[in-house]
């Protein structure tokens, strides 16, 4: 049956004239006009000849895109420190994180916010390069040379995007082809060939930054003070491609992209790009990581007492926790110490910083035997970091790699990695080292080493095979 | 144009010469068969003429009638009309019995025209004031209509003021759409949108991580603003087939309301006064403490032996306290006054209304008010023309604090069941301070007295119709009507939490205060050509229109986080957020329409509407929505002589409707963002589909009519098969791609079956009993029959382990599922099959007994048979072990016992999926009318009418539901109606007591 109709029968059309003719306005009453969305601007309005502004908000967008993963309903440090145990959240209201994301119910619900807030909203930044690039491509109004320096800033953020997704997926994979959201390939077998391709998409970046001139064409938010021209972004990008090389086991590229990072024994361990926070101005936000010492929010983050009870004598990065006067208990689980990470709502967060890249340099010497390098990079850490006298114990690969397990567990706590190295170690249990344990692992809990893949994706697959 | 004008000017001038002749004055009285009492306001007419009046108080009448006129048609709503013959006769008596199915009533049939319900094709519903109103009073218009119209799901979505109802006619007619049917009152398409406010967003109750409007504000339903007592009557186009006319709004049924209107006679002054109170219907109920139940629930360690310690000093003082019944204990008062004038001469004919209704909520600071004034007034020009306005201002207010879902510590009902009897959440009396509580983000004694969620609506409904008859003889005539309206609804709110509350103290940035400004506007023109001819036994009626609707929304608000101490307004605080969200859709359409009728023996109707809308991707392309129906009245022919065998009636009709996809569904946005100062674009995760066109909902319907005993036993069966052809959905993608879905796509098709059954019965009908009985029963069923894209998971709730629905390929969008997993083979998403959130049936059983003439009882049931909702009420109280039946023991699997509120913190879906049906005594009440003549020897006649009367509202319910209510939603009305329950306000039980007087 045809449904449609584009030819109005002559009767009706009188029926409108009488319309006309009692409604005595100027207008036909019988036209619409078209509506424009009155509320945004169009994607199509920026596919085709953007102009430089247009161009500029797109890649402050991409920036600004990666903070979504830390402020959605399930933020990235706390579903993989509730993950790692370094965080428990006794929520009043969302016994789910106390429940079943450790383990109480057997497995973890595609559907849940917590197995889709944090992927979905890294999901956004690889989204935000790609329509950035689509419109450099369509655009005269930036030169070759600019165009590299976006291209180099969108590769790096897509990669960092892609890497925190793997992060959540494990070895589920992810999809690393993506940029046709109506034809993405498929999950990648494991998560080897998705670092694969991170570690390409870095290169890329690094050579497009390369040939970028002295500076960008858009400006980038004070967190990359220092890293803000395309020579200093590309000591970023070799940081995180640092990162990436030592999760593929490649210890030696590690070591040659640390070498052209901005890895420093001597330079402040915070230096490195950040994510800012301005919950003040229009379409920014605060630091939802950020808790009001001693205070009964709902969603209450606390610390297990172990971090603690496990940290050495002494060890001054125990400020990073500080005791409640008054303990929750919700699920038989008690939570005694506040974390204290991030003192402020305007707190950033590190992208990437010095403190790592010394604990990369250290486990990526360790693993190629460079024993004397490896402890002196360990001792960097401890001294300036953890304010304890220098390393003592045994110097085998193994007790070397668990020392620097423990100092990664203290120096980068509440940063998103403790989870990770666990699993990338192969120590995700429940006695991962001599002086690691992950409490709530036993018994009516389990841990998890991925994510569910959202159910969004398995539908996906199932109707796409 | 000019020139046509002059011409109808001069056309109605010669017309109106024809008033003035010989007239005959005519008197009478008429009068209830069965009591004898005199009907006020019945119409009497002269057959074949536009010439009459109506009685007055009494019954009597008095009319002038040309020398023609040779009979007189005396109708009204609930009776069998009467032809009396004029003859010589000038006084006339004529006693009108009750028609319990009300075949004479009119019934839309098209836009400009309406069909007696015995010449009717569909099953269209009709609800009369005296069934609306008549008995008791519940909250809102919508809620007064559950259990009253077969083929209809309504829930109470919410027991606070002001209500909040869902209403779902013949399953489910859209995923994305317009869920609620299109209201037209007296003409005007009607704003009846939920409207939040942002009470779930992130900086009130933490529902929604959103921070603008979510669907978890628990809003009031806009349909709320109207008054119940102005209503005459509601008519109810349940399916595309019989709604056909109303074009691509009209997918998900119509409800046509009627507001009262004068009648010509003397003037009559109705007044009538309500006083009433309602209390909570059931308590959830909560354990007490011991010791050992401490180690229990918090284990052993320094926590607990101070959860001990605070337990043995609460016990050592006397202060374990029962908060559920502090705070929902109360008793609210309820007051209604209604007055109404009417009356007017045969040419201007007036009805004049004010209300004032205020209800305190059991919450304290909770509490709703409804003032409206209407006036509708019709005028007769010359012969010819007649004019009506019907003019309706609304002013409501209510204050309904926070409810439902919470992630932050305010929403009352939910944290009130995690805190533990002998915590003291008291206000400390020298200081005036909340205590922290030790269980949740916030005191919910705190919240109750101190938080702030209040809206005013300003409301204008108002319209103007007029009929020219053009042609106006014996056998032919044809008319042209216009009609326009308007409605407004104009919504500020404030919602606001003090900076001091405990939420505020750990937060970031204390204090909240949010103010927010909600219009719309809806406005429609329509202008028709109606003509009626005769050929031979045959009668037409055709008619051609064309219609505008336009319908604009403007949702603001400005909030302010970090407020300095001082009144609650939000550019006081540091952190403000602004935000504005405008809508603007315009439609136009064209109808045509053909009626055939032989003898009232056969009736053939066929029509066609052809509509464009803005909110289609190509504004300017037509679609066209058919119907044809054919009604057969076997008792009209002259072969069918059975005894008592009063009605038998086939029908069958079909129709297409359409629903256009959603505002922004073509717009594919994006959004600002910034960092540093540094303004940014993102692409939203959701891509518009430029090409949408409306869903379609086919509908074919057939059924049977029967009456028995001049109509004192009727029965009526409908079934259908209502199709939603390329229902719009979002078309999920695959979200790691950064697009989660294409906003609005044809994913497929959706069935929706039903059976309606209605049996009314009149066992009894002597001077001094009648006993009149409608029972009522309906089903449906839905089932998603083609589809083109990925399973979608419909997300009702809270994820698998607490029930979810999807939108999959041979499964019913309305059934859940949940834990535990099972193999891919099982289902398509792997998950378990439990009950359907539609329920198996309902049925409901409405009684109304007349006692010696002035003694009126009635009651209402209603039946909902086994309906799921995905119930979170305990899972908190398991936690911290507040659950009533926590202590109980339990056996593992594995043969251990533990308490059973710590079992069931790992129970799977299928405990959570909870049967919601009910029974219910909705409504019931009794009236007295004081006899006339102990009226006349104690007012002399000065007062017309006096009765008294006692009703109710929910006034019992059997239910196994383990909730404060089965009809609850913390979603509010949603698309599929899988209702979850998170904690709602409690829904209560409504008495009142009612005076009424007539002058």
């Amino acid at each position: 049956m045809q449904n449609s109709a584009n030819i109005k029968p002559r009767t009706l059309l009188l029926a409108g004239v009488v319309s006309v003719l009692i409604g005595a306005s100027g207008c036909n009453p019988t036209t619409i006009d078209p509506v424009t969305d009155p509320n945004n601007p169009s994607l199509e309005s920026v596919i085709t000849n953007a102009t430089p502004t247009q161009i500029n908000a797109l890649a402050n967008g991409v920036e600004a895109s990666l903070r979504l993963g830390h402020t959605n309903n399930a933020p990235y440090n706390q579903i993989t420190g509730t993950l790692g145990r370094e965080i428990i959240i006794l929520a009043s209201n969302e016994p789910r994180w106390y429940t079943e994301i450790l383990g109480s119910k057997t497995s973890l619900d595609n559907g849940a916010f917590y197995s889709t807030g944090s992927y979905n909203t890294f999901a956004r930044t690889i989204r935000a390069a790609n329509v950035l690039r689509q419109s450099l491509a369509a655009t005269s109004t930036v030169t070759p040379v600019q165009k590299q320096g976006l291209l180099g800033f969108c590769d790096t953020y897509e990669a960092i995007a892609k890497l925190h997704m793997l992060n959540l997926m494990g070895e589920n994979g992810i999809r690393i082809d993506v940029a046709d959201f109506l034809k993405p390939g498929k999950f990648t077998v494991g998560s080897a060939p998705a670092l694969a391709n991170i570690r390409q998409l870095l290169d890329l970046g690094a050579t497009e930054l390369g040939q970028a001139g002295t500076d960008f064409s858009f400006p980038l938010s004070n967190g990359y003070a220092g890293f803000d021209t395309p020579a200093s972004f590309l000591r970023f990008n070799r940081a995180i491609a640092a990162r990436v090389a030592l999760y593929q086991g490649d210890n030696a590229g590690a070591l040659t992209a640390l070498s052209a990072s901005f890895y420093s024994p001597t330079a402040s361990l915070t230096l490195g790009p950040k994510i800012t926070f301005r919950p003040g101005t229009a379409g920014d936000q605060g630091n939802s990581y950020f808790q009001v010492p001693n205070s009964g929010p709902s969603t209450l983050v606390t610390v297990p007492d172990n971090f603690v009870s496990e940290a050495e004598t002494g060890d001054q990065r125990l400020s990073k926790v500080s005791l409640r006067t008054t303990p929750r208990t919700a699920g038989g689980i008690t939570g005694r110490y506040d974390p204290t990470v991030y003192a402020t709502q305007n707190a950033p967060v590190a992208i990437i910083r010095n403190e790592e890249l010394i604990l990369i340099a250290a486990e990526a010497k360790a693993k190629t035997n460079d024993i004397t390098g490896a402890v002196q990079d360990i001792n960097t850490i401890r001294t300036r970091s953890g304010n304890l006298p220098p390393y003592a114990g045994a110097t085998t690969q193994a007790a070397l790699l668990n020392e620097i397990l423990r100092q990664r567990r203290y120096s980068l706590f509440y940063e998103g990695h403790f989870w990770v190295d666990l699993r990338r170690l192969g120590k995700l249990n429940p006695n991962p080292t001599p002086n690691i344990t992950l409490p709530y692992s036993t018994g009516t809990f389990r841990l998890f080493d991925r994510l569910a893949i959202p159910f969004a994706e398995v539908a996906w697959d199932q109707a796409n095979p | 144009m000019k020139k046509l004008l002059c011409m109808v000017m001069l056309f109605m001038t010669g017309l109106l010469q024809q008033v003035y002749a010989q007239d005959r004055a005519l008197s009478g009285k008429v009068t209830d068969r069965a009591t004898g009492q005199g009907l006020p306001g019945v119409t009497v007419q002269v057959k074949g003429t536009t010439l009459g009046t109506a009685t007055n108080a009494d019954g009597s009448f008095s009319l002038s009638v040309p020398p023609s006129a040779s009979t007189l048609i005396i109708s009204s709503i609930g009776y069998t009309s009467v032809e009396q013959p004029i003859g010589d006769n000038t006084t006339f008596t004529i006693g009108l019995a009750t028609d319990v199915k009300q075949l004479d009533e009119v019934v839309v049939s098209g836009l400009a025209s309406t069909v007696k319900r015995s010449n009717l094709a569909n099953a269209v519903a009709s609800v009369s004031a005296q069934e609306l109103y008549g008995s008791t009073r519940p909250a809102t218009l919508d809620a007064a209509l559950n259990g009253k119209i077969v083929g209809a799901n309504i829930s109470s979505t919410s027991g606070a003021p002001g209500g909040g109802v869902s209403v779902q006619l013949r399953g489910i007619s859209t995923l994305t759409g317009n869920v609620q049917p299109l209201y037209i009152i007296d003409g005007v398409y009607a704003v009846s949108q939920e409207i939040g406010n942002g009470a779930g967003s992130s900086a009130f109750t933490g529902a929604s991580s959103l921070t603008t409007r979510t669907t978890q504000d628990n809003g009031t339903n806009r349909i709320s603003d109207l008054n119940p007592a102005d209503i005459e009557s509601i008519e109810v186009l349940k399916g595309p087939s019989a709604a056909a006319i109303y074009g691509q709004r009209a997918n998900a049924g119509v409800i046509i309301i009627k507001t009262k209107r004068g009648a010509a006679g003397q003037t009559s002054i109705n007044i009538s006064q309500d006083l009433g109170f309602q209390g909570i219907q059931r308590y959830i109920g909560h354990e007490d403490f011991t010791p050992e139940k401490i180690t229990l629930v918090d284990g052993t360690g320094p926590a607990a032996n101070a959860e001990k310690a605070a337990l043995a000093a609460a016990q050592a003082s006397g202060k374990i306290y029962d908060y559920e019944k502090e705070v929902f204990g109360n008793i609210g008062f309820l007051r209604n006054t209604n007055m109404s004038i009417s009356g007017g001469s045969d040419r201007t004919k007036f009805y004049a209304s004010g209300s004032n209704t205020r209800e305190d909520g059991i919450v304290k600071n909770t509490n709703y008010t409804r003032s409206s004034v209407r006036l509708n007034v019709d005028q007769k020009i010359g012969s010819r023309i007649d004019l009506g306005i019907s003019a309706g201002y609304f002013n409501t207010t209510n204050r309904r604090s926070f409810f439902g879902n919470d992630n932050n510590g305010v929403s009352v009902g939910y944290n009130l069941l995690s805190i533990r009897s002998y915590d003291e959440l008291h206000k400390d009396p020298v200081t005036g301070l909340f205590p922290d509580s030790p269980r949740t983000g916030d005191n919910p004694l705190a919240i109750v007295e101190r938080a702030i969620n209040e809206e005013t609506t300003n409301r204008v409904t108002t319209s103007g119709n007029t009929t020219i008859r053009i042609i106006d003889s014996e056998n032919s005539s044809l008319r042209l009507s216009v009609q326009g309206g308007i409605d407004y609804a104009g919504s500020g709110a404030l919602l606001a939490l003090p900076s001091d509350l405990q939420s505020q103290q750990s937060s970031a940035n204390p204090g909240v205060a949010r103010v927010a400004s909600n219009q719309f506007f809806n406005y429609n023109l329509q202008s028709f050509l109606a003509y009626d001819w005769k050929l031979g036994s045959l009668a037409f009626s055709s008619q051609v229109g064309a219609t505008r609707l336009g319908l604009n929304v403007k949702q603001q608000f400005s909030q302010g986080q970090n407020l300095a101490p001082g009144p609650l307004q939000p550019d006081r605080g540091t952190i403000v957020t602004q935000n504005t969200n405008i809508q603007d859709e315009t439609d136009v359409g064209y109808v045509a329409q053909q009626e055939i009728n032989f003898q009232d023996r056969v009736v053939a109707t066929g029509g066609i509407r052809l509509d464009k809308s803005s909110r289609n991707g190509d504004p300017k392309k037509l679609y066209a929505f058919p119907k044809v129906s054919l009604a057969l009245n076997l008792t009209k022919f002259d072969f069918f002589s059975i005894n008592n065998v009063s009605q038998v009636k086939l029908r069958a009709a079909y129709g297409e409707t359409g629903g256009v996809a959603f505002f922004n569904s073509t717009f594919s946005p994006l959004n600002s963002i910034s960092t540093g100062g540094y303004v940014g674009l993102i692409p939203s995760v959701l891509v518009g589909n430029p090409k949408i066109g409306p869903e379609r909902a086919t509908e074919l319907e057939g059924g049977i009519d029967l009456g028995f005993f001049n109509n004192r036993l009727s029965f009526e069966a409908t079934v259908y098969n209502k199709k939603v052809i390329d229902i719009i959905q979002t078309y999920n993608t695959a979200s790691g791609t950064g697009v989660q879905s294409i906003r609005a796509f044809p994913v497929g098709d959706l069935r929706n079956r039903g059976l309606e059954l209605s049996l009314s019965v009149t066992p009894v009908q002597s001077t001094n009993f009648r006993w009149t009985s409608t029972t009522q029963f309906w089903l449906n069923r839905s089932l998603v029959t083609r589809l083109i894209v990925p399973t979608a998971n419909l997300n009702p709730g809270f994820g698998s382990n607490y029930g979810t629905t999807f939108f999959a390929l041979n499964e019913s969008p309305t059934r859940w599922y949940g834990s535990p997993n099972l193999p891919a083979s099982e289902t398509p998403f792997l998950l378990t099959r439990y009950g359907e959130a539609q329920p198996t049936f309902q049925m409901s059983y409405l009684n109304s007994f007349t006692l010696f003439k002035n003694l009126d009882v009635s009651f209402l049931l209603h039946w909902k048979k086994d309906s799921y909702t995905s119930n979170l009420t305990v899972t908190n109280q398991d936690g911290f072990g507040t659950s009533k039946d926590w202590s109980e023991p339990y056996t593992q699997p594995d043969g251990s016992v533990v308490p059973l509120g710590e079992a069931r913190q790992s129970f799977k879906a299928d405990y959570y999926i909870q049967n919601s049906g009910y029974v219910r005594l909705r409504e019931a009440s009794i009236y007295y009318s004081l006899p006339s003549e102990l009226r006349a020897s104690l007012f002399n006649n000065f007062v017309k009418s006096l009765r008294v009367g006692v009703s109710g509202n929910n006034l019992l319910t059997w239910t196994k539901y383990k909730g404060y209510d089965p009809e609850v939603s913390n979603f509010g009305s949603t698309n599929t109606q899988a209702q979850v329950d998170v904690v709602g306000y409690p829904s209560t039980r409504r008495v009142f007591f009612t005076l009424q007087l007539g002058f």
